[in-house]
């Protein structure tokens, strides 16, 4: 891969390349191009390379500690060994329906950005504190009045003066003190008459 | 579309005579393969050999796989037999962790906990990598952010994504590219100099 | 133990716990502890302990998320929570006093909890009074995000309230992540960090995002009150012991809230001349608080907690006025 051009940039014949290339790892191409990139990578050590290290990128999203396993090269190793098996055939199996998860417009920038603080910090182990470099969870606050498609929620403005009257005084005991305030966070009392 | 119906196919592919499709397999799960034969084999040459032998038993019992449970789990049991017969014909005994153990430790997917196997160098070199993501995905736009986590974390599909951000599907591929892209140049110093390491 | 809150865990358990140093590295003894034990930990833990995280609140369909940054300088807890999703506001608190802002009205409303002090008579929930009314279980562990967590299932003994599940770090203590529980074990309601850094805050994070300079202060001001001189007899369901009754302004004028608590549950009877609540019979439910309001002569009396409906129901029917 060339440097980062994230701010558009020129098109190269390469980039049509790897703009394939990441869609083949997420299994969005046709039986066709699938097998002209295959091949591709077979024969080209950059290309494979490149593509190797795309991998590591959800691996890494998802645990440092599993991307950080990756070996270069142990792709193209295992596909040589595998050149001197003779190809698997199996019977043609039944269709699978996959099930499809339908989210909802919107929804899904929520739900990306609920996963996207998980992301935005290293899971901590038991015991020190790890020493990060990042800057605090306020740079990645993912901040919106109310997210597209999220309206703010309905509620009863009687129950709310309740609610948040009830709050003040009921102790959460075993529950972090908190928690009435994340359960109930939209309500305030309001005074109007002192 | 969920991983396990992606690996499926891909699977299909490889019972249909593609032997390429395989190498998407190989590429996908070679680094999870790792850590998990880590915990039983220390020699970091070995654990390589293993796992190249773990995958190319997998692709001869292809044909038995009818996709009855999800991919990795399947591989993942040939993976810890290999191993252990490999340790037998050494004349060593696996270590003493069970396999509920292992099996417990790998059913979820992103644990970073420290284990006692660790060296230090594992463990910096974790730490790298997430610092490296965290400086990566923090500089993102935010639609190439969102595009990258709802692929990677979320499991959503293209035209999944294409619904929840609005857009065209060629936007999505584009931004998922551009953002994967971003992240694997922050990884590329970190991992690429990684077949040279001596733990 | 300081502090009258911590009164709350009397009995043999609160006391060996007491005795147990915080430096001790807890993973050690987590095999040890009893189910009843766990959740006098989690008290603790939540209050003792320095994190910072995000917390994400879901309930039906809606999720919430908020940052939640928790101090404790040895003597009291500090704490600033920010909710990230609707109106812009911050709860930021300091021991028992929560002042929560409110900056598109440049206002401070201090939710102050009542001072302990006053109320003598106050009613110490310990440990025992929570196994009254709730079988204590541990259901085994779990990894969340990478922590080893201990699981607790807490059943009610009778239907008329509900139950919970917690995942508790076994090596801090802190509750990770809580679901409370309806009659067929659904999900009402489920709190759990999104992302969370154990001790090494940054004190600075605890700081509100705007200053209050200028703004406008509301405080309340609470006069304890004794329910039976009111007037009013009030019969909670068994096992809630009676915490607080007061005197206190609601919008509409000055109002009696009784609050009492079983230990985990909680709920408030709000007691109001009529013409100034309205009549309504029932108030909409929000996961698991439910609100019920009935007329007693010329008094509304709406109860609202953490309860089944039905539950909330019983309490206010059984609101009665008695001669003075």
């Amino acid at each position: 891969m060339k440097a980062k051009r994230i701010e558009g940039g020129t098109a190269r014949g390469n980039d049509d390349l790897e703009l394939q290339l990441s869609s083949l790892l997420d299994g969005e191409v046709d039986d066709a191009t699938c097998r002209s990139l295959l091949e591709r990578l077979r024969r080209d050590g950059e290309a494979g390379r490149n593509w190797e290290l795309l991998n590591c990128v959800g691996d890494a999203m998802r645990s440092s500690d599993v991307a950080s396993w990756h070996r270069p090269g142990f792709v193209l190793k295992v596909a040589a060994a595998l050149e001197q098996e003779p190809t698997v055939l199996a019977p043609a199996a039944l269709p699978r329906v996959g099930l499809r998860r339908w989210m909802l417009p919107g929804a899904g920038v929520a739900a990306a950005a609920a996963v996207l603080l998980a992301v935005g910090l290293p899971r901590l182990q038991s015991g020190a504190p790890v020493e990060v470099a990042s800057t605090a969870p306020a740079s990645l606050q993912v901040r919106a009045a109310a997210p597209a498609g999220q309206p703010e929620i309905e509620r009863s403005p009687v129950l709310e003066r309740y609610l948040a009257a009830h709050r003040e005084l009921a102790d959460p005991t075993v529950m972090p003190f908190s928690t009435p305030y994340v359960r109930t966070s939209g309500a305030i009392l309001t005074q109007e008459s002192r | 579309m969920s991983e396990r119906d992606v690996d499926w196919q891909l699977v299909q592919r490889v019972q249909r005579g593609d032997k390429r499709a395989f190498d998407l397999l190989v590429a996908k799960y070679q680094r999870k393969l790792f850590r998990l034969l880590s915990r039983l084999i220390r020699d970091q040459a070995e654990i390589e050999d293993v796992a190249q032998e773990a995958f190319i038993k997998a692709y001869r019992a292809l044909p038995n796989f009818r996709g009855e449970s999800a991919f990795y789990t399947w591989l993942y049991r040939i993976a810890i037999n290999t191993a252990k017969n490999h340790l037998v014909a050494q004349g060593r005994r696996a270590p003493t962790q069970t396999e509920t153990d292992i099996e417990d430790a790998e059913n979820f997917e992103d644990g970073d906990a420290l284990r006692t196997e660790d060296t230090p160098d594992r463990i910096l070199l974790s730490k790298q990598v997430a610092e490296a993501v965290n400086r990566a995905i923090e500089k993102l736009p935010e639609d190439l952010r969102t595009a990258i986590v709802l692929r990677e974390l979320e499991g959503l599909s293209y035209d999944e994504i294409a619904v929840s951000m609005n857009c065209p599907i060629g936007t999505v591929r584009s931004r998922i590219f551009r953002a994967r892209e971003a992240v694997a140049e922050e990884l590329r110093p970190i991992l690429e100099t990684n077949k040279d390491r001596r733990w | 133990m300081r502090g009258a809150m911590s009164l709350r865990w009397l009995g043999a358990v609160a006391v060996l716990f007491a005795c147990v140093s915080w430096a001790q590295d807890r993973a050690a003894e987590a095999d040890a502890r009893t189910p009843e034990q766990w959740l006098q930990l989690v008290q603790q833990s939540a209050r003792r302990l320095d994190y910072s995280g995000t917390l994400i609140y879901q309930r039906g369909t809606e999720t919430r998320m908020s940052k939640i940054v928790h101090v404790f300088d040895g003597k009291v807890a500090h704490e600033r929570l920010q909710p990230l999703d609707g109106r812009q506001r911050e709860f930021i608190r300091r021991a028992d006093e929560v002042k929560c802002l409110v900056p598109d009205a440049k206002r401070v409303i201090v939710e102050r909890k009542a001072r302990p002090e006053s109320f003598p008579a106050l009613a110490s929930a310990s440990a025992d009074e929570l196994l009254r009314s709730y079988s204590v279980k541990n259901v085994g562990r779990e990894r969340v995000g990478g922590f080893d967590c201990q699981v607790l299932e807490i059943q009610p003994k009778q239907n008329d309230r509900f139950g919970y599940r917690l995942w508790v770090d076994r090596a801090s203590g802190l509750l990770l992540r809580s679901q409370t529980l309806g009659e067929r074990g659904e999900v009402l309601e489920q709190m759990a960090f999104s992302d969370l850094r154990i001790g090494s805050v940054d004190r600075e994070q605890l700081k509100p995002s705007w200053s209050t300079e200028g703004w406008q202060v509301d405080e309340t001001a609470y006069k304890p009150v004794d329910l039976r001189e009111q007037g009013w007899r009030l019969v909670p369901p068994a096992g809630f012991k009676p915490m607080y009754a007061v005197r206190r302004p609601m919008k509409d004028g000055p109002a009696l809230q009784a609050v009492f608590s079983d230990g985990l549950a909680s709920l408030s009877v709000f007691i109001e001349p009529a013409a100034a609540a309205g009549s309504r019979d029932s108030l909409p439910s929000a996961g698991p608080i439910n609100a019920f309001a009935r007329q007693v002569g010329d008094a509304t009396v709406t109860v609202v907690g953490e309860v089944p409906f039905s539950t909330a129901r019983s309490v206010a029917q059984a609101a009665e006025r008695i001669g003075r």
